[in-house]
């Protein structure tokens, strides 16, 4: 009996240690959507972008709200990818309404300091412009056309992003 | 020796949290609950560790919107074999020689096991798929060890009791494990605290394979579990609490969604977890005194007025803080409605309570609690709906069974003034008007027995009637309502006043 007791708990802890061990080394979820990378280059851009920058306490990430401009959603395979890529510089949170990302009321500033990126539509495939506006506070929303290169295995962005004028997260106020 | 030890200090920690009066109780001869006790304080910290780990996973990170289909899908797939199993589960538990010991290490170890995994996919796709498994065996884990406690309590007058002092040290182990989850969150990611949780879990599962076998009892019949079982104070009793667990489920995720929908921050999550345990927590010191005060069924329909009460004024006004005292409501609700829910079953089903049948029907209350979740995530309504809709339901199911207590005690009063066989009558007529038409057979022809001499010969017409009533109790239903009307005039006719007719049932 006691032989018995013996073996199970020796199958059960190296069961468990092993599976400590997997859970230890692996690494997170790669992003290989091609929506996704879309989204993923312009997301990185306005990261990059000095006049967009999120000041954060040192082990603080920025955090980056993001809504679709349309016309559909965005689909949860692309999101997980996109939050799985950027899980170390940047704390990214897909929206369905926007007051999940502002502060109170509707106009006004982003939560927690951070961004407001709407990111419209891509098309399945070739080249397109994706649309891009970025939203801090009401008064400061920038909207931008990316012209992305999608032929290739990854996309790229083949030039930097003119300016256009904001339509989506526009608000009344 | 760990075990030894774990059992001792949880034992000292849980009398300090019991009532006084109750320290006459010999929980300490119960060593086999006394070796429970540390198994499930080990589970509470361990959902405490999962509950938190949560504040850093997906769930925040993405819409809910594309989040919902799949998890009404992984709700329902991992909910669905539950299903399946539920009648299963008793038979394959009293099969296996230590049955219980067997569920509830695959459950700890399964946790374990998946705590571990999920820590690598909390901002992964497959992170839905494997915290719903990590759910389903905390309701694995739950039903077992409902089952479990009564064939260990070597005296059944403990029963409920002690399933009290269990209830406590669950949540004041719970409670415990919140401090250090939170700085071990803080400090080294969410990741870490699923970790500690799977070790915690592990060594849960490793004491759990030393739990002792139940006392040996003997064999009852399949038939006399389900009658008691079907009793109409069980029954009652069960679709309470029945009621409350769907409400819980529902909750939950209501509330989850609609934080979320809000973008309320992740610690409100928390707020509204230790809202629960607090009413829980709470719930098991109520129920003791209310059950004394107004009896068990109308303890129940206080355990289901409540949280109706407080969801009607969360509907009125959606808030941070009705929301947290609707959790508390209900936390308090499911612990009164459980703990009274105990007492009735082992007053009026002391058999079935040590047998297989209880084993299924813990089962189908845990279902649901998954059939509210589902409601909750598929329909998403708005929080103000929400609580309107928990307040309909939860009142209803109040309101109908305030109406019955009036009408049973409409009935009690008048028959204490009549003789026997008019008093099994009223019951008999109370049965059948319930639905329990065998039931009310049997009690109709205890009528008609009763009011013929001790001694005297049995007449033809006493004769047949007993052949009709033994034919409608047994398996023709429909010729139930002919044997009450002959019984009901057979009892008039050998009784020297008027009776009046039998209502139609």
């Amino acid at each position: 009996m006691l032989k018995r007791v013996r073996s199970v708990h020796t199958v059960l802890a190296i069961t468990l240690c092993a599976a400590l061990v997997v859970s230890c080394g692996s690494d997170p979820d790669e992003a290989v959507n091609p929506v996704a990378e879309t989204y993923i280059l312009v997301i990185d851009w306005v990261l990059a972008e000095p006049q967009f920058a999120i000041e954060v306490e040192p082990d603080e990430l920025p955090v980056v709200f993001v809504e679709s401009l349309g016309p559909a959603d965005i689909e949860l395979v692309v999101q997980v990818a996109v939050v799985g890529h950027f899980i170390d510089t940047a704390d990214i949170h897909f929206i369905d309404s926007r007051i999940e990302a502002l502060e109170e009321i509707e106009g006004a500033p982003v939560r927690d300091g951070g961004l407001l990126v709407g990111l419209g539509g891509v098309a399945v495939d070739g080249s397109a412009d994706v649309r891009g506006e970025i939203y801090r506070t009401p008064e400061s929303i920038v909207g931008y056309h990316f012209p992305i290169d999608r032929t290739g295995r990854k996309p790229v962005m083949t030039q930097p992003p003119t300016q256009v004028e904001p339509e989506g997260l526009v608000t009344d106020q | 020796m760990i075990p030894a030890d774990a059992s001792r200090s949880s034992l000292h920690f849980l009398r300090r949290l019991t009532p006084a009066r109750f320290d006459d109780l010999p929980l300490l001869g119960d060593t086999g609950v006394t070796q429970l006790v540390p198994v499930q304080a080990l589970h509470s910290m361990g959902e405490t560790m999962f509950a938190v780990s949560l504040a850093g996973s997906l769930f925040f990170n993405v819409s809910l919107d594309a989040a919902r289909p799949r998890i009404v899908l992984y709700l329902a797939v991992t909910m669905a074999p539950f299903l399946v199993l539920a009648p299963l589960i008793g038979p394959f538990i009293d099969r296996i020689r230590g049955g219980h010991r067997i569920v509830l290490m695959a459950a700890l170890g399964g946790r374990a096991l998946f705590a571990l995994l999920l820590a690598t996919q909390l901002k992964g796709l497959l992170f839905y798929p494997q915290a719903f498994v990590i759910m389903v065996l905390a309701k694995m884990f739950a039903v077992s060890r409902n089952s479990l406690i009564p064939v260990l309590v070597e005296d059944r007058a403990h029963l409920v009791v002690v399933n009290a002092r269990i209830a406590r040290m669950a949540a004041a182990a719970g409670a415990v494990a919140a401090a250090p989850a939170v700085v071990v969150l803080n400090s080294a990611g969410p990741e870490w605290v699923l970790r500690l949780g799977a070790v915690i879990y592990g060594v849960g599962a490793l004491l759990a394979f030393r739990l002792p076998p139940p006392h040996p009892e003997q064999n009852v019949s399949p038939v006399v579990e389900q009658l008691e079982l079907s009793g109409p104070g069980v029954r009652s009793a069960t679709i309470a609490m029945g009621s409350l667990r769907a409400a819980i489920g529902f909750l939950i995720f209501h509330l989850g969604f609609e934080m979320k929908r809000t973008g309320e921050p992740a610690w409100m999550f928390g707020v509204l977890a230790v809202a629960m345990s607090l009413g829980g927590f709470a719930g098991t010191f109520v129920a003791h005194r209310l059950r004394r005060i107004v009896g068990e069924q109308l303890t129940l329909t206080a355990a289901l007025a409540t949280p109706a009460a407080v969801a009607i004024i969360t509907a009125l006004r959606f808030h941070r803080v009705t929301a947290v005292v609707l959790a508390f409501a209900i936390g308090l609700g499911g612990s009164v409605a459980r703990r009274t829910f105990d007492s009735v079953v082992q007053a009026e089903a002391p058999h079935a309570r040590r047998g297989k049948a209880f084993a299924g029907l813990e089962a189908r209350l845990e279902l649901g609690w998954a059939a509210g979740a589902l409601l909750a995530v598929g329909v998403s309504a708005p929080g103000w709906a929400g609580a309107a809709a928990l307040a309909v339901a939860l009142g209803g199911i109040s309101m109908a069974r305030m109406i019955q207590h009036r009408r049973a005690n409409l009935i009690e009063s008048t028959a204490t003034e009549s003789t026997l066989a008019l008093r099994l009558l009223e019951t008999a007529e109370a049965l059948a008007a319930r639905g329990d038409r065998q039931q009310a057979v049997v009690v109709a022809m205890a009528a008609a027995d009763v009011v013929v001499p001790a001694g005297s010969a049995v007449t033809p017409e006493l004769a047949n009637l007993r052949e009709l009533g033994r034919v409608a109790a047994t398996d023709h239903d429909e010729h139930a309502d002919e044997a009450l009307r002959l019984v009901h005039q057979f009892v008039a006719d050998s009784y020297p006043s008027p009776i009046a007719e039998p209502r139609a049932s």
